[in-house]
């Protein structure tokens, strides 16, 4: 049997992929690594199918907490305009990353035809009254949009057609978004930053946490697994297993993409401290997200087509994605603060 | 090159490509797009980078491709061969299944990778592949921004050796189209 992972990993949401591109802009060398940040497992208390495309994974202290006090990232979360205005924040001539229905916007195939939710990267340049939409997803495109016609596509229904949209509709958009910002990563001691952060990242993986927003760590990860079985052992064709499946593969995502760009941060720890078999472990690790990569694809596949075959490659596939969770778990014990 | 098809008939499961009118049966990926069938040909060769390719006969309402779930393809008459080719694609991006060509009792194993799907339209596809003019989507319409491919996968050996079979390894995501054996000598 085939033990390697059956694509290389590489999905991130698309608010991952702005938000790295943003910081980028200041921070050129150091955005990929600040976003890596956060290891964890977060499963929600409520029902996954409320999960966006670009919901952030959930994390024991929430992720713009965390990031803000590991790395100095700095992410903040809007819902409407009511603090703070998306069109106020826009004319500063700052960019901010919105979420969206993409039926609403006449550059994107979707137009008119599906419901599909994300975010996008929206701009005003000074001087224009319209406002510039950056959207990466496949094809990518970008266009421009009135005040209004982006209004309309912040606040949406999204109607779910499965068909059409298997997972990325049956939720409002509620007007949510995002701005991320940066500074230049300053470390006078690099060995000793390193170490901090990897005990940090340790204890969020190992020391099991609750709270009202849901469970974390490994032990969060293998009680989702269980969960995951025993909705695999139900037939297949029924409502609640269909949500099971949609529902897996939207908590997936954002927990793949967060370990693409934790797997960045720990090349960089490895490389500042030296640390040979670290790096090791770490290469060892970022090869193996491809069956978590594998896993939710095949797992939205499933929304659409459903073989008992594929239920299997899941069921193998998201076994070596949790071996290779608990082998980076051993390989950072090593630095769990004392 | 003398090459000799693989027939797939018997192990056909998917489809990746819609005549118009039946958009909706598109499985290429799990919205639903897919090739349009007009710009295969299928019961016929396609040649890709100087390789023949004989694709399946496709019926209509029937499947026209191979998902690898662990099927093992025989090859009556056991060819000598010194390679294989495979013409493929991967769903969602990049995808490998892992290939045993069984030859008298030995295997020759190997990782066979299909590029993705899905191109930008205008990106140049040299010999390895080739792309369709539009993708068509399950809600019965098409667009022609990003462009369904599928790629030439080769593998070589250096002696002659007896094909009596192909085994795939299991990955829902790779599409198989056409196989060929390369520089055949009949037995």
């Amino acid at each position: 049997m085939n033990l390697l992972p059956p694509s290389p990993a590489r999905t991130t949401t698309t608010f991952y992929s702005y938000a790295e591109k943003l910081v980028r802009e200041r921070s050129p060398r150091t955005a990929a690594l600040l976003l890596g940040m956060r290891w964890s497992f977060g499963l929600p208390a409520h029902d996954l199918e409320r999960l966006a495309e670009y919901s952030l994974p959930l994390n024991p202290t929430p992720l713009d907490r965390a990031l803000a006090q590991r790395g100095g990232l700095r992410i903040e979360r809007h819902e409407g305009d009511g603090e703070v205005s998306l069109h106020d924040h826009l004319a500063t001539g700052a960019p901010a990353i919105v979420a969206m229905n993409a039926y609403y916007f006449a550059f994107r195939p979707a137009y008119l035809r599906v419901h599909s939710s994300r975010t996008v990267r929206v701009s005003r340049q000074p001087g224009e009254e319209r406002l510039r939409i950056h959207d990466s997803w496949g094809p990518a495109a970008e266009g421009t949009v009135t005040r209004e016609e982006l209004d309309r596509a912040r606040f949406s229904d999204v109607p779910l057609d499965v068909n059409r949209e298997p997972l990325f509709a049956g939720n409002p958009v509620d007007g949510v978004w995002f701005t991320v910002e940066a500074d230049p990563l300053s470390i006078d001691d690099a060995a000793a930053w390193s170490r901090e952060r990897l005990a940090w990242l340790y204890d969020e993986m190992a020391v099991p946490r609750a709270d009202a927003r849901g469970e974390y760590g490994i032990a969060a990860l293998r009680k989702f697994r269980r969960w995951l079985e025993n909705r695999l052992a139900e037939p297949p064709d029924t409502a609640a297993s269909l949500a099971a499946r949609r529902g897996a593969s939207l908590l997936l995502r954002p927990e793949l993409s967060s370990r693409l760009y934790l797997g960045v941060f720990l090349r960089n720890a490895a490389h500042l401290l030296g640390d040979g078999e670290l790096q090791a472990e770490v290469e060892r690790y970022r090869a193996g997200l491809g069956h978590l990569q594998g896993v939710m694809d095949v797992m939205t596949k499933t929304v659409r087509t459903r073989r008992p075959e594929y239920d299997d490659f899941i069921r193998i596939h998201f076994a070596r994605a949790c071996e290779n969770e608990e082998r980076l778990l051993g390989a950072l014990a090593r630095f769990a603060a004392d | 090159m003398s090459a000799r098809p693989v027939d797939l008939t018997p192990y056909l499961n998917a489809v990746v490509a819609t005549s118009d009118g039946e958009r909706p049966r598109g499985a290429l990926n799990a919205w639903g797009n897919s090739f349009p069938a007009e710009e295969l040909p299928f019961g016929a060769t396609l040649t890709v980078g100087g390789v023949p390719f004989r694709l399946p006969d496709r019926e209509p309402g029937g499947y026209d491709s191979v998902e690898p779930l662990g099927q093992a393809l025989e090859i009556p008459g056991a060819p000598r061969a010194r390679g294989i080719a495979l013409l493929c694609c991967g769903e969602m991006g990049e995808q490998n299944v892992a290939v045993r060509v069984i030859s008298s009792g030995a295997a020759i194993e190997l990782l066979a990778t299909a590029r993705g799907a899905m191109i930008p339209a205008g990106k140049p596809m040299g010999d390895e592949g080739f792309a369709c003019s539009h993708l068509h989507y399950p809600g019965d319409y098409d667009l022609a921004l990003a462009l369904p491919a599928v790629w030439r996968f080769e593998h070589r050996w250096e002696d002659p050796r007896e094909v009596a079979r192909v085994e795939l390894g299991a990955n829902p995501l790779f599409h198989l189209l056409a196989v060929s054996l390369l520089d055949t000598e009949e037995p």
